[in-house]
């Protein structure tokens, strides 16, 4: 039989006595100074004393923690020029985070991207893929039961994903906007004015979506946008991101413009879908 | 009556494996189609009649499964199954290395027929290489896993005690 040699719990000497203290609870309150309450956000005469647990092995000795710190002063400065460094950089990181943040914002407002937080729907989570060669579907683990239907549609945040192609009482199945029996109509966003529409279509052997647009006047650039036109009969509401151009295609003899997109959303890596419940036309 | 509930049983079993565990075991993103081999075994025990229907109905119930239209695998695994049982029926002595054998080319003919038919009603996409590399893959796959699914299926759909002739030089 294995025997668990028994802890000792740590000791502090009881002043003007040989003997040890056995310590097995540590009880606390604070704050016990107003200023400590205004380090912590609060206000001195509104806010009562809390109390708090410690544990045991919380105890200290000041006399040996500073013979121990003498011990190892050039140690501790080297630790704390490591930890300044750290800190500064976790600053700047802070500070780039909140910038970024508001060029999100910025860049959201001058596109008008819908909030699609905002809108009604059903949050579920992917259980599977594919059952079949010859499709790009995949599996979620809400069904009829949560009030979805089929043909609803499927985003990751703003970026559409793809549509509920079965639904069983607890389970449905999303066809992805990579299959090749896939099409949307979108537009492409342009910073001052409304871009060109077309459609968007999956296809075979390839995971980038090909979109055809079919004014040959237009221009398609590089990184432009393309979002869902939620035009009258569509399924889809309008401004869903679908994807980003990666490069045009030489349309040859042809007066329909070609290019690849990108989706938006790696379709490969999803973990927890949105499914819409939101009608054809701008998100609410 | 027993024969047809042990049947009904490996329809059952083939779809669960198919739609849970090789959904997850992929050969470079292809995953083998258990219930066509499984039509396989039925139609080369039994014999053209039984391998039409035991493919069509395990075909529909797949077909369920699939975002593909409705009936293309119920049609693709009856076809399959007929093929199989004219086969078996010009048979006269089999080998130990018939379910692999079996398994990969009744594969490829039904991976073939799945992907010509699906063609035919409008799913424009599966006539391409992407395709085609899919079915070949597959078949690959399905001569594997035959060696573990004919012996079941073909228990399965014995209606008499044939065991014996099952073995090299016997029949």
């Amino acid at each position: 039989m294995l025997k668990v040699p028994q802890l000792q719990p740590p000791t502090i000497a009881i002043s003007g006595s040989q003997q040890q203290f056995p310590v097995r609870r540590i009880f606390c309150v604070g704050p016990t100074y107003a200023e400590h309450v205004r380090e912590m956000g609060n206000a001195p005469q509104r806010d009562l004393p809390f109390f708090f647990t410690n544990p045991a092995d919380a105890v200290v000795s000041p006399a040996v923690d500073f013979l121990n710190g003498l011990g190892r002063a050039t140690e501790l400065a080297n630790e704390n020029d490591v930890l300044r460094r750290r800190l500064a950089q976790a600053q700047a990181d802070a500070l780039a985070g909140k910038e970024a943040r508001a060029t999100l914002s910025e860049t959201q407002a001058l596109l008008d991207l819908p909030q699609i937080s905002d809108a009604d729907g059903v949050a579920a989570n992917v259980i599977d893929g594919a059952t079949g060669n010859f499709e790009r579907t995949f599996q979620i683990d809400k069904g009829s039961d949560a009030g979805i239907k089929r043909d609803m549609p499927v985003v990751v945040g703003a970026g559409l994903v793809g549509k509920i192609a079965a639904v069983s009482k607890s389970r449905a199945t999303v066809l992805r906007i990579d299959d090749p029996s896939f099409g949307v109509g979108v537009q492409l966003l342009e910073p001052s004015a409304p871009g060109a529409t077309g459609a968007v279509k999956g296809q075979v052997g390839s995971t980038f979506l090909k979109l055809s647009v079919f004014d040959s006047s237009a221009k398609i650039t590089k990184d432009q946008i393309a979002v869902t036109r939620g035009s009258v009969g569509s399924l889809f509401p309008k401004g869903l991101a679908v994807g980003t151009v990666v490069r045009s295609v030489d349309p040859g003899a042809a007066s329909t413009l070609e290019a690849e997109l990108r989706t938006v959303v790696d379709l490969d890596r999803i973990d927890v879908v949105k499914v819409l419940n939101t009608p054809a036309g701008p998100i609410p | 009556v027993i024969r047809r509930l042990r049947l009904g049983l490996l329809v059952l079993g083939v779809v669960v494996l198919q739609t849970t565990l090789f959904t997850h075991l992929r050969l470079d993103g292809v995953a083998p189609d258990v219930g066509l081999v499984a039509v396989l075994a039925v139609a080369y025990e039994e014999g053209t009649e039984t391998g039409v229907l035991f493919g069509f109905i395990t075909g529909l119930v797949v077909d369920l499964f699939l975002a593909t239209p409705l009936g293309l695998s119920a049609l693709s695994f009856a076809l399959t199954g007929y093929a199989v049982g004219v086969f078996q029926s010009g048979m006269v002595r089999t080998t130990p290395r018939l379910a692999p054998l079996l398994g990969g080319l009744g594969g490829l003919l039904g991976g073939l027929v799945f992907i010509g038919v699906g063609a035919m009603v409008g799913q424009s996409g599966f006539l391409s290489s992407h395709s085609l590399r899919a079915v070949l893959i597959a078949a690959a796959y399905d001569a594997l896993i035959a060696v573990a699914i004919f012996p079941v299926a073909r228990r399965a759909a014995r209606s008499h005690d044939t065991s014996a002739t099952w073995r090299v030089g016997r029949r």
